[in-house]
């Protein structure tokens, strides 16, 4: 069941931080599986808000408090997910105002698929911003 | 900041094969070896026609793996289906949002090899588009 989702974010400029796998990343780049949502996500991709905090402090969350694997922190657009007709939404948790979530549950899987290598493309683009 | 390096997907099957069920934060199915060494015969293969670079490769969280070719505009990738021996080939164009997608079952292919040369069609159609 996919968790609600908040007031939409409007500014396309707003950098989004995603956080990647270790087995996720080779070679010095992310795979598109990193940028489309696994079973376990509910069609919402995670990401933290670069309007509300950084790369690094979103690292450490991640990594110390919520102890997840990371291997860094790379980074889309809101206006970037506009252009692959995706959009993203405030989502806050108990512990973590910053969090908002990419909807995918608007398009199909095969779609889905599609998207992640585009949205991978822009952030390998971009380059890993923490560490 | 890290940039991108040439890819070592041998290396990287080596760490595929050290991955254990679970492995993506609690969910995530490791391959097996037969299905790798599959993997590994038909990258080598593709490599070894001298008309691909080596790729990036990652493990998928069904137990699958995934070689992503970056050319030009286009993300080009194999999805290697390892229970169902079905390969999925897609390229996106990244500019243009145009895509291209085939699937393609090992045994509708009569021996490896066709089936190698299919793969290697499809990944020359974006190349020479």
């Amino acid at each position: 069941m996919p968790e609600p989702l908040g007031p939409q974010l409007t500014n396309p400029e707003e950098i989004l931080y995603r956080q990647v796998h270790p087995s996720f990343f080779r070679d010095g780049r992310p795979t598109s599986q990193a940028f489309c949502p696994t079973p376990k996500d509910d069609g919402q991709l995670s990401v933290s808000r670069g309007g509300l905090t950084t790369s690094e402090c979103a690292y450490h969350f991640y990594t110390k408090v919520r102890k997840l694997q990371s291997n860094g922190v790379w980074g889309i657009t809101v206006g970037e997910c506009a252009e692959v007709e995706l959009k993203a939404y405030e989502q806050d948790r108990d512990d973590d105002t910053t969090h908002a979530a990419i909807d995918f549950n608007t398009v199909s899987k095969s779609k889905a698929e599609k998207i992640g290598r585009i949205l991978a493309r822009r952030a390998a683009d971009r380059g890993r911003l923490y560490p | 900041m890290t940039a991108a390096q040439i890819p070592n997907f041998e290396a990287a099957i080596a760490d595929l094969r050290q991955l254990q069920d679970g492995w993506l934060d609690g969910e995530g199915k490791a391959p097996t070896e037969e299905g790798l060494a599959w993997v590994a015969r038909t990258l080598r293969w593709l490599v070894r026609q001298g008309e691909v670079p080596p790729p990036y490769l990652y493990p998928t969280p069904e137990g699958g793996a995934q070689a992503e070719w970056p050319i030009g505009p286009w993300e080009v990738s194999i999805t290697f289906h390892l229970d169902s021996r079905t390969v999925s080939l897609l390229a996106v164009n990244t500019e243009t949002q145009e895509d291209i997608e085939e699937e393609i079952r090992a045994d509708a292919a009569p021996n490896e090899r066709v089936l190698n040369a299919l793969i290697l069609a499809f990944i020359s159609r974006v190349r020479t588009d």
